[in-house]
């Protein structure tokens, strides 16, 4: 009946949409309650993951079923706890290649799982065809680890073929090993000084001194190459190639070769997405990469494993981490410095996937594009804000590949930067928390977002619906003054009697309502308050006890949940959110669950009164998504002939649909 | 008289002394001379029956004159710059040091003063052939002033139908705390990122004096909303002279102005310009004032005097402002702000050197050489922008000093060729520590400049001390930037794209020793006195090699940590010019310099501030191509100086 309903719906929008002389929409696919949103365009393609894992780690790229690209290994690890509602997914899955895509980017098969003898969480392990064999290598400070894949069994088995012990003089982050016959030559990224964390005395204290200068240590690394004797499997000869200081922050390193020798060396890599290059002949020549236009190319994908295309062999490498992986293509030209120009960067990409938008993602359902159908915008921990076009219906809808939103002729990345309240090594993570409303009033969308830092901004469309143009971000003020609050929430914003209202947690963690008043600047209009005239705070007191970096993280939305007419609030929120009060408050009271609330408004929209929160619950049951944020929104994609419908946000990046009538709450009061 | 004439009348270069204003007759901000600002104290109709005489007083730490001056109008220029008399002294006042609590302002057919206070109002009669105050009031009562808050700010105004004035307090009614620990390297914020004090915040009172009686014959009651501003610092009663508008603006400590309606007054508006963006004071601690009577005001600060034209009012009685004028006076010297960063350099590729300067407000001005290199001729800057907006560069709530520091941006700009692509670009530093490439896409003469990006390094922000101005240069094929690092030791890093460098290491002493800037035992409360070095590379010597020029505040102890200057030399002679000189005794590429030596003016100390005196070789007033100097200073002034006055006290030997 529900699939009736959906499919007259659509037809019913295609013929008005025909008759009004319109695009024909896109059928899209029928949305599954408790699952993500899936891609529906070209056969479902988006962003290659796996499963409900915010970091996918590229360990392996191998020939194996095509010699014109590479096929792909990649561990998953997740903390996502979903039983009984889907099992978490853990693992090295494998990755077959389809083709290029139309723009370019190298597609995938869906990911089928092997079995191997090493956890997911392993920190440095690569894979080499040596021969007809395929190797899994897997070495650290002090040991060696190899592993063999079995084209029968089609997997890596349970054991390890060999593990001995070595002797690196330094910590390794990551190795590469160049295979060569009876030895292989094995670069490794070390890291030649620890990062340390500011000590506190108090919880309060910050990572940063009066002076603004960061009161821990910055980890360095140094590049550093061996011997591997491919019989004995000894490692001996180190040499160093870079000083000890050739990188802060050192995560990962590839071995690049192109076919005529002019590039011969390694690319390594750092958390924030530097990318240098140091040749094996001249190391003092060492550089950063470069775009075809001159710039250096900073990576996306934070914290990110850098894997050869074929280690030795090949110029080109991939790099995958936080956010999503991508293929870097060798151009053949350099620098007039003679360092190495790479193309712009490709995502990779797999079929029958699941609508993906980097990690954390926090998303802002609404009609982006002003063509009557409600899109998808959304942020992500890199700082980026994407545009999920809906090219179906809101019944039905259809999505493909997200775009970058630009702002001054550049993806926009906002962050806080040096001054990340968890230090500057985090500095390249945004936590973008984007809320789309037409801030200026002008009719078309602008954003207004929260990010990794207290502050708030806004980036107005200067164009029109169809065509946007994002002016450069605005902060949002108040008395002359930054308006803050606790970091990395989004905020909710809504017209009200022609005003425009602005809902943030303060500094003290307290909702708070704010008015509009001229330009982007806002008006205090006081602390929001329960029905018994208690104030409303986020935080639990046990984390009074650690970092402050802990709290905030809210994401909140104004919508009539409930259908009576007015407007209700919904929270998103990290595991550690205790709404309304530290002693006792959801969702923490209630352990790993759905971190979506509902606060029912029981007052009017010019005097909002809350009801104690309710949480979602999916079918009864507790649906863990993750414990770093979740992001709610109302939707009216799917069925909504009882109400809205959700979507929430996950850490993985995928947008998990709920259908009102699967969502149930509970409560710590009724 | 023509334009050669003008310049060859007005010269511009006196060494030892600030630079003058040369074009239209010497045009410039109405300003003190090592002043960091003045104090309006009142605005009354007495030379001029339609355009309102002030009343001001100077404002700073380097000036110890605290007396009040008033200057009369005397015209409006052509693009409607109202110009005043240079000030002329007051006699005497029957007050001493109650600044704030004064206003001047006119009573039927004399102009007399005001003074509130928390328990008191007190009035004296200005004689305004004397140009003097009696030294007793004439008039005094006691009042009730309606809240146990203390007054941050009030105004009067009187009208003459009713012989009564109304009176208007802006009354602190939170308190500002500033969060104080034992250890000052702890930082105000927590580590969530938020302040750990508290803004201060008013809120209005009002009542009515009857000035033939002399009693409050309406009680004080509280006006509106309580806390109305956060950081109140004035309050002005603003009506139209058809009454459309009627009410109070209350402006606060970092530019912030609120409009509160008499008749509604919880319907409560910020300032609003005719384009309907935010209308803000220019320059910080502002103080705000009617300007006549018909709902036009007077801005004061630290910066200059700004006059705000009523555009309209709206159906509900809001109003709207025209973008502020500067009040100027002739013969007055070049001001670019406080705390003002000069880099000379032909920035139009005319020919002739001009000044690019970063200021306190966190503004860039280009002043426009309209002269000759040696015969240089300046009138008032243009703001530099981006797509017609101007640049202003602050690092907002996170300031060291706290949110209540966030109207500050302290930019500390530097220009190059940073991309050798033949047109001049600007790197600078601000308060924040980090620092932006400001990247001009246009050509030599039509300057395009995109919008500022951080620097990085590794992927992550470079990071050194605040307030620094980067010494810049290009060797050979590359671009350099030379900071104050994170240790505050000075460390140069090579440019790699607009937004890139990667680092290069250490700058150091001949003997290898790294140069560091900062004591450890400095005398305020945290660590935010340090970093504020002005470094500016340069071939002063004649040698073929970059030497270093240093400016900075009189806590700094350069090369050693406190052993070094000009702290060690400050503290016993308190006077020195604090801008260092470090000879480069190695090569163009192998930098490595000599001990420092002191800058004096020959053989002598000068005190022109202490904040942070910024330097800049120039080629003004030069005979025979070799560099002469300019300092800008805490008051915004740049300080001229010939090379042959210059002398170097040789401290460390």
């Amino acid at each position: 009946m529900k699939q009736r309903k959906l499919f007259l719906a659509t037809l019913l929008s295609m013929l008005s949409s025909l008759y009004l002389g319109a695009q024909e929409p896109i059928v899209g696919r029928a949305l599954v309650s408790g699952a993500a949103i899936p891609a529906t365009l070209d056969d479902g393609l988006a962003q290659l993951s796996a499963d409900f894992v915010i970091t996918p780690k590229l360990v392996g790229s191998v020939n194996l079923s095509s010699e014109e690209f590479p096929d792909l290994f990649v561990n998953c690890q997740s903390n996502a706890n979903n039983k009984p509602v889907r099992k978490p997914q853990i693992g090295c899955y494998y990755f077959k290649y389809k083709g290029m895509s139309a723009d370019n980017n190298p597609t995938y098969y869906p990911a089928e799982k092997i079995e191997v003898p090493w956890t997911p969480d392993i920190a440095n392990l690569k894979m080499y065809q040596v021969g007809n064999m395929l190797y899994a290598f897997a070495i650290s400070t002090n040991k060696l680890q190899i592993a063999y894949w079995d084209d029968k069994t089609r997997s890596f088995g349970k054991e390890w073929m060999y593990e001995g012990e070595v002797n690196v003089p330094m910590p390794v982050m990551d190795f590469d090993l160049i295979p060569q016959g009876k030895s292989a030559t094995v670069v490794m990224l070390c890291r030649s000084k620890r990062s340390t964390e500011p000590k506190a005395v108090v919880p309060e204290d910050s990572e940063y001194d009066s002076a603004g200068i960061y009161r821990g240590d910055i980890s360095e690394g140094q590049v550093i190459y061996a011997k591997l004797n491919m019989v004995e499997f000894t490692l001996s000869r180190f040499v160093a190639l870079t000083p000890p200081n050739a990188i802060l922050s050192p995560r990962s390193i590839a071995a690049v070769q192109s076919a005529d020798g002019r590039v011969s060396g390694c690319v390594f890599s750092n958390k924030n997405g530097a990318i240098k290059y140091v040749p094996f002949t001249n190391p003092s020549a060492m550089d950063y990469i470069y775009n075809e236009k001159g710039e250096v190319i900073t990576n996306r994908c934070l914290i990110s494993k850098t894997v050869a295309r074929k280690a030795g062999a090949s110029a080109d490498f991939f790099t995958s981490g936080e956010g999503g992986m991508d293929f870097y293509e060798f151009s053949g030209e350099f620098t007039p410095s003679g360092a190495p120009i790479y193309k712009e960067p490709k995502a990779l990409l797999h079929i029958q996937n699941d609508l993906h938008a980097g990690s954390l993602v926090s998303q802002s359902v609404a009609d982006w594009d002003g063509d009557g159908i409600v899109d998808i915008i959304a942020g992500n921990s890199s700082g980026n804000i994407l545009f999920f076009k809906n090219y179906g219906t809101n019944a039905l809808p259809a999505f493909g590949l997200g775009e970058y939103i630009e702002v001054g002729g550049r993806i926009l990345a906002e962050r806080a930067g040096y001054y990340e309240s968890q230090g500057p090594e985090e500095s390249a993570w945004g936590y973008m928390g984007p809320t789309v409303f037409d801030w200026d009033g002008n009719g078309t969308q602008d954003i207004v977002y929260g990010y990794n830092d207290v502050i708030y901004k806004v980036i107005r469309n200067v164009g029109t619906p169809s065509e946007p143009v994002m002016s450069l971000p605005e902060t949002i003020m108040i008395d002359g003054v930054e308006l803050a609050g606790v970091w990395r929430c989004r905020p909710a914003l809504a017209n009200v009697g022609g005003k425009t209202i602005m809902i943030i947690a303060d500094e003290n963690e307290a909702l708070h309502l704010y008015e509009k008043s001229v330009g982007n600047n806002v008006i205090d209009r006081g602390l929001l308050h329960l029905k018994d005239g208690k104030i409303i705070t986020g935080h639990i007191t046990e984390f009074a006890k650690r970092h402050y970096g802990m709290n905030g993280r809210k994401k909140f939305e104004l919508a009539d949940w409930d259908g009576d007419g007015d407007l209700d609030l919904l929270i998103g929120c990290a595991r550690q959110g205790s709404f309304p009060s530290p002693e006792m408050g959801l969702p923490y009271s209630r352990g790993r669950s759905l971190q979506a609330l509902w606060m029912e408004n029981v007052g009017t929209d010019e005097n909002m009164t809350f009801d104690y929160p309710k949480q979602f619950t999916f079918r009864g049951e507790n649906y863990y998504l993750g414990g770093h944020e979740t992001t709610v929104s109302a939707c009216p994609f799917g069925d909504t002939t009882s109400g809205i419908n959700l979507i929430v946000g996950a850490e993985c990046g995928r947008f998990i649909f709920f259908e009102r009538e699967d969502l149930r709450t509970v409560s710590l009061w009724y | 008289m023509t334009l050669l004439t003008q310049i060859l009348l007005l010269s511009s270069l006196i060494s030892g002394t600030p630079m003058k204003a040369t074009m239209n007759e010497g045009v410039a901000p109405l300003r003190f001379e090592l002043a960091n600002g003045s104090r309006l104290m009142g605005v009354a109709y007495i030379s001029n029956p339609e355009v309102c005489d002030i009343f001001v007083a100077p404002s700073s730490r380097i000036t110890t004159d605290k007396a009040l001056y008033y200057c009369a109008f005397e015209e409006f220029s052509t693009d409607g710059t109202p110009i005043y008399s240079e000030p002329q002294r007051v006699i005497q006042t029957p007050w001493e040091d109650k600044y704030g609590a004064v206003k001047i302002t006119n009573v039927g057919d004399q102009v007399g003063a005001f003074v509130v206070t928390n328990g008191k109002i007190h009035y004296a009669e200005y004689n305004k052939t004397k140009r003097s105050f009696a030294k007793e009031y004439d008039k005094s009562i006691s009042y009730n002033k309606g809240t146990e808050y203390p007054i941050e700010a009030w105004d009067l105004v009187v009208d003459d139908k009713s012989g009564t004035a109304e009176v208007v307090l802006l009354c602190r009614s939170r308190e500002e705390i500033v969060p104080k620990f034992e250890d000052k390297s702890h930082a105000i914020y927590n580590s969530g990122g938020l302040y750990m004090g508290q803004l201060s915040a008013g809120t209005l009172y009002r009542g009515v004096l009857d000035l033939s009686s002399w009693k409050i014959v309406e009680p004080f009651e509280q006006v509106g909303e309580e806390n109305i501003m956060t950081m109140p610092s004035s309050v002005a009663c603003v009506r139209s002279s058809d009454g459309s508008m009627d009410g109070y603006v209350v402006g606060n400590k970092v530019g912030a102005m609120k409009y509160v309606p008499r008749k509604s007054p919880k319907s409560v508006t910020y300032l609003a310009s005719e384009g309907g963006d935010v209308v803000k004071m220019p320059h910080t601690l502002g103080r705000i004032r009617a300007y006549g009577s018909g709902g036009d005001m007077i801005a004061s600060g630290e910066g200059s005097h700004y006059i705000f034209r009523l555009a309209g009012v709206d159906t509900n009685g809001v109003p709207t402002y025209k973008e502020s004028t500067t009040i100027s006076m002739r013969s007055g010297v070049l001001y670019g702000g406080n705390l003002v960063v000069p880099t000379v350099v032909d920035w139009d590729a005319d020919g002739a050197e001009d000044i690019i300067a970063g200021n306190a407000g966190g503004y860039l001005l280009f002043f426009k050489n309209y002269g000759t290199t040696k015969e240089p001729a300046f009138g008032t800057p243009e703001t530099l922008c981006h797509e017609g907006e101007p640049i202003c560069i602050r690092a907002g709530y996170y300031e060291l000093q706290g949110p209540q520091e966030s109207g500050w941006g302290y930019t500390c700009s530097a220009v190059i060729d940073w991309d050798g692509n033949g047109t001049l670009d600007i790197i600078c530093g601000y308060n924040e520590g980090k620092f932006l490439s400001i990247m001009n896409y246009g050509t030599p003469t039509e300057h395009k400049l995109a919008a500022p990006r951080v620097i990085m390094c590794d992927g992550m922000e470079l990071y050194g001390a605040w307030r620094v101005r980067p010494a810049v240069c290009r060797i050979g094929e590359d671009a350099y930037i030379a900071i104050m690092d994170d240790k505050e030791a000075l460390h140069i890093y090579r440019r790699c794209s607009d937004a890139d460098v990667a680092n290069v290491g250490l700058l150091t002493l001949y003997n290898g020793m790294s140069i560091t800037g900062y004591r450890a035992n400095g005398t305020a409360p945290t660590y935010s006195e340090r970093g504020r070095e002005k470094l500016h590379f340069a071939d002063w010597d004649g040698d073929g090699d970059l030497d270093l020029f240093v400016g900075t505040t009189k806590q700094a102890s350069m090369p050693f940590m406190d052993k070094g200057l000009p702290w060690s030399y400050w503290k016993e002679t308190k006077k020195s010019l604090n801008v260092l000189y470090f000879e480069n005794v190695g090569t163009e590429s192998k930098i490595f310099f000599a001990l420092p030596k002191l800058v004096q003016f020959r053989g002598e100390d000068m005190n022109i501030g202490t904040h942070s005196n910024a330097p800049s070789v120039c080629h003004f007033g030069s005979e025979d191509g070799l560099p002469n100097l300019i300092i800008g200073n805490q008051s915004g002034n740049f300080y001229f100086f010939d090379r042959k006055d210059i002398t170097m006290l040789n401290f460390f030997e």
